[in-house]
């Protein structure tokens, strides 16, 4: 259930990418893509670590050069949020490896799949709306987001710091 | 998992600050869905971890390799917690049977869970001490630690075979009977001697073939006494005299034989101590009955050699300990060293019984059949047959054990009864 939603994500997270740099004639960006992906995907069966993560930034830096040459930002948005929830799933695989085969480990996977959904549902969402009701901003707002996303970074940044 | 998080932050970051830069807002939407991934896993990352737990063993004291079932039951007294990591931390040595030690779970508030596992060991003492809990929030971002202390023990005891008798034969024993020669004339089996007749003498006693020689007087037969005595076990744990071969040590046969002779001894009414003498003394006090013989199997099943140079050879015996012509039974493979202190013990009136598992035969076993190694094992042999023959002309009672025949039958034809010239001269 978990690999299959995974490589779902993955595949969620990838195709966008590699249809719209192709499209633009950027193959180099999307054979990158491509390979990565494929990594990834061979990365659940032979439990490599750390290609999640390379997965997920190769994906959001290839989208966010995507939104700047001007490629469609719901694809790029639809590649973001496939390639967060691969992540997640990825980590969520390698925790299940730890558990005894006791465990009731169908009420985890279905809990943490139903909260994957809620979040990959709400995250579209929010994701459309911010793309589709623009706002026009003055500089000194602007600088208050700016000052505000900071803030927040260095809050979030303490309290991790604290947890860990 | 806070690695896990600050990529997250800085791909976050990174979109923000490009869109900002860039004053493209298509790059901020971007960063949405990240934001809050991280929104909501920090959100419900656990706040504390309030568990309370148990640990049951079926049985605190087990034979070697004879599964053990533990159980473990978890109360969660605080929050609830999505994900959790419980692993009950196990003595090195355990293995791990059947089921697991380690469990991943969701513990709601209020719950309560338990499970079992089975593990088992080799000769020792285990000591449980703590299980580590680990609980994350929904996405595993923020994760909390914590041990609690939840102890336990178990003794995993030497086999004890058991055993008819071995026959002792101290100069000096304890008031109470028991099955020991004492000596002494008055009540018991063994013929003893002849004495006048006293009133109260049963008719049984009476001697007719030398009260017929004496028409005036009756004589009666006298039969020894038989008592308690005081022995002293002392198990030797030095390095140097104790082979290891391909992980089996002849230190196991040491532990199997002062297990099977405190046994029996005990079994026998007699007070008996154990003295551990390898990189440290360690003395069990002497004591009779069931007690005394748990006590010595705990001491056993925690003992382990060592080598120091106070201890390097048996010099250093603390005789005080024992009591005055009290019975001595060491229990080692021997060295040519320690002729000289086993003569001193007898030369101090104790009654000394060496038990000796045989460091040759058992190394041999394990060494390659080469004309070399046979030649060199008669050699040593020899050496070893000596030292053992110069013990028995001292009046040291010796049972040299090939271990390769279990201790419950050699004993008996060695040890059943005392030796004929023991008797014959009363020593």
């Amino acid at each position: 259930m978990v690999l299959a939603a995974e490589t779902i994500c993955i595949l969620a997270g990838l195709l966008p990418l590699v249809a719209g740099h192709y499209q633009r004639g950027l193959s180099p960006v999307a054979i990158v893509c491509i390979i990565i992906g494929l990594l990834w995907l061979l990365s659940q069966w032979r439990r490599w670590l750390g290609v999640a993560s390379l997965g997920l930034i190769v994906f959001v830096v290839a989208a966010g050069m995507g939104v700047w040459i001007g490629l469609p930002p719901i694809l790029m948005a639809f590649s973001v949020l496939g390639s967060l929830l691969a992540w997640d799933l990825a980590d969520f695989s390698r925790r299940l490896r730890g558990a005894a085969p006791e465990d009731d480990l169908r009420k985890l996977k279905k809990n943490h799949l139903l909260r994957l959904a809620g979040l990959g549902a709400i995250g579209l969402a929010s994701t459309l709306a911010t793309l589709f009701f623009q706002l026009q901003i003055s500089f000194g707002w602007l600088f208050l987001l700016a000052f505000m996303v900071v803030l927040g970074i260095m809050q979030l940044s303490e309290r991790l710091r604290r947890g860990g | 998992m806070v690695r896990r998080a600050f990529l997250l932050i800085i791909l976050a970051y990174g979109l923000v600050i490009a869109g900002l830069v860039t004053l493209r807002g298509e790059l901020l939407a971007l960063a949405v869905p990240v934001v809050l991934y991280l929104l909501i896993g920090l959100w419900r990352a656990p706040e504390e971890i309030s568990l309370e737990i148990q640990r049951t063993l079926d049985s605190e004291r087990a034979a070697p390799d004879k599964p053990v079932q533990v159980t473990l039951t978890v109360r969660n007294n605080g929050p609830s917690l999505e994900e959790v990591v419980i692993i009950d931390i196990l003595p090195q040595e355990l293995q791990m049977r059947d089921g697991s030690n380690r469990h991943l779970l969701s513990l709601p508030s209020g719950r309560s869970l338990s499970w079992t596992y089975s593990v088992s060991g080799r000769r020792g003492y285990y000591a449980f001490s703590t299980v580590e809990v680990e609980a994350s929030g929904p996405f595993g971002l923020l994760r909390r630690k914590r041990s609690f202390p939840v102890v336990g023990q178990l003794f995993i005891l030497p086999p004890v075979m058991r055993m008819q008798r071995v026959a002792i034969r101290p100069r000096r024993t304890n008031v109470y009977s028991g099955m020991i020669p004492a000596r002494l004339g008055g009540p018991g089996v063994e013929f003893f001697g002849v004495r006048e007749y006293q009133r109260g003498d049963p008719p049984a006693w009476i001697n007719w073939n030398i009260s017929a020689r004496h028409p005036q007087e009756l004589f009666s037969n006298e039969f020894e006494q038989e008592r308690v005595a005081d022995v002293g076990i002392v198990l030797d744990g030095r390095l140097r005299t104790n082979v290891v071969q391909k992980e089996h040590s002849l230190f196991e046969y040491s532990i199997q034989a002062v297990a099977a002779l405190a046994d029996t001894f005990l079994a026998q009414g007699n007070r008996v101590g154990l003295l551990l003498y390898g990189h440290y003394l360690h003395w069990t006090f002497p004591g009779y009955g069931k007690l005394q013989r748990e006590r010595i199997l705990q001491e056993l099943a925690q003992a382990g050699t060592g080598e120091s140079l106070v201890f390097a050879d048996l010099g250093h015996i603390p005789t005080q300990l024992f009591p005055a012509h009290s019975q001595i039974v060491l229990v080692s493979p021997l060295i040519p060293g320690d002729y000289d202190t086993l003569l001193q013990l007898r030369a101090r009136g104790y009654q000394v019984m060496v038990i000796s598992p045989d460091p040759v035969a058992f190394e041999l076993a394990y060494l390659s059949k080469i004309p070399e190694v046979a030649l060199a094992g008669r050699i040593v042999r020899m050496e070893r047959a000596m030292l053992l023959q110069k013990l028995k002309h001292a009046g040291v009672q010796v049972l040299d054990w090939d271990v390769a025949k279990p201790f419950d039958q050699v004993v008996p034809g060695a040890l059943g009864r005392p030796l004929a010239w023991f008797r014959a001269i009363g020593r």
